[in-house]
């Protein structure tokens, strides 16, 4: 579940609520860590204010393969309500209600949600799947942990773009990172030693003062792109 | 007990000097456990090992108290400083024990920082206290251990506003570094206070 409201207050209130559905959810600062997301732990639930959250990471309609979508209103507006409906909402929710209402709301719509497929990220010849804790290279399996499944799995679904450390300890923790953690650091470092180990063209990419990034030597940065799959 | 009247005072000052080299010793081995953690990284039984020391040293030295009538210093000031000294050692091994009781996944360059402090203030007691027979030249080290703990003070003030500096930084992480900052700056606290004390002890018998 991706969470993105108009403002950090209202973000953390529907996080809390929703992590009494059972689901930790990914709280997102804009579209681009949105799409991210939504590449790194495939498609299920966006939960977000429309005027904030782009229409293209929504998908167009559940019916298209895209995302379900909660929105969310700082307002409680009737005409905005129906508009959202129509537009293919599965539930719309605003600040106006309480946080019981909020809660069980949110819990119908994920009750009613399909479970979740497994989706994979590749880039280049590497495959990988958070959800199923795997990581491959051409078929060969890499001896990776959860953790390292899902850290590599973001830096797949990021197609060779540097994400900074904050966005992949966002992607892959849940949380915001604190000023002055290593996790992201050490976890990069393991990851990096284990795919020198089983001798694949794959490399982290340190950019100092910036974040890292995966380089597949077989690709060139202008025509790799992440492609993620599902059912 | 019987009381000897023949003083000893090159035990005591042996003995200080064994503390001031312990405490030091810790404070090396500490720094490298957090910045190998979790992966190559000193076990906390070795850090256990030189807190025992550590408290071995000190209960030595209150059995020299006991047995010896003639002090080179006043016995309350000796019972202080010792104390001082095991506060240090068991500040940085309470740090060290939180790493693994928290499962920590990884350290945080704050806290880097102040073992870095701590290696210094430790190297500069153990250099006091292995002078303290002399009570001259003191005054350096002294200095350079405040130096550190107004250093420690201002690192561990930031640490502690990092963790809550966004509203959505994990509720666990902010308990396992609050207590872990807190023990590392008890730490440098006490060598501050060792620090004052020998301050203390030169004055009195300059």
């Amino acid at each position: 579940m991706i969470v993105r409201a108009g403002d950090r207050t209202a973000s953390a209130m529907l996080a809390a609520v929703a992590e009494t559905t059972g689901t930790r959810p990914t709280v997102v600062n804009n579209s681009g860590e949105a799409e991210l997301a939504l590449r790194s732990h495939g498609r299920d639930l966006v939960v977000g204010d429309p005027d904030v959250t782009a229409l293209s990471i929504l998908g167009n309609d559940a019916q298209d393969g895209g995302p379900a979508f909660v929105g969310w209103l700082a307002a409680r507006s009737s005409a905005r309500t129906a508009l959202m409906l129509d537009g293919g909402a599965a539930e719309v929710l605003d600040a106006a209600m309480g946080e019981a209402e909020l809660a069980a709301r949110l819990r119908r719509v994920v009750q009613n949600l399909a479970v979740p497929v497994p989706a994979a990220a590749t880039f280049g010849g590497l495959t990988v799947n958070a959800r199923l804790h795997e990581a491959s290279w051409e078929g060969m399996p890499l001896p990776v942990t959860p953790r390292e499944s899902e850290l590599l799995q973001v830096l797949v679904a990021a197609g060779g773009a540097t994400l900074s450390r904050e966005v992949i300890y966002r992607q892959v923790w849940r949380w915001a990172m604190p000023r002055g953690d290593r996790t992201v650091h050490v976890n990069v470092k393991r990851l990096r030693d284990k795919l020198a180990a089983a001798g694949i063209p794959v490399e982290i990419v340190t950019q100092p003062g910036v974040g890292y990034r995966l380089r597949v030597d077989e690709l060139s940065e202008s025509r790799d792109q992440p492609v993620v799959t599902g059912l | 007990m019987r009381m000897s009247l023949v003083p000893r005072r090159a035990d005591f000052f042996g003995v200080f000097a064994e503390l001031g080299r312990n405490a030091h010793a810790t404070a090396l081995l500490v720094e490298e456990r957090f910045r190998g953690f979790p992966d190559a990284s000193v076990d906390h039984d070795k850090v256990k090992d030189l807190e025992h020391e550590g408290d071995r040293l000190t209960a030595e030295l209150y059995q020299l108290m006991n047995t010896q009538y003639i002090t080179p210093f006043d016995r309350e000031d000796i019972h202080d400083l010792a104390r001082a000294i095991d506060d240090v050692v068991d500040h940085l091994e309470h740090a060290s024990d939180l790493l693994g009781l928290y499962r920590v996944e990884a350290t945080m360059d704050q806290a880097l920082e102040q073992c870095r402090l701590l290696v210094g203030a430790t190297e500069h007691l153990s250099a006091a206290l292995g002078n303290l027979r002399h009570l001259s030249g003191l005054q350096r080290h002294l200095a350079a251990i405040k130096t550190r703990e107004d250093d420690g003070d201002r690192i561990a003030r930031d640490a502690v506003a990092a963790l809550f500096e966004d509203d959505d930084i994990s509720p666990r992480l902010i308990i396992q570094w609050k207590d872990i900052f807190g023990a590392l700056e008890d730490s440098l606290d006490a060598c501050d206070t060792a620090g004052h004390l020998i301050g203390n002890i030169i004055v009195k018998n300059a």
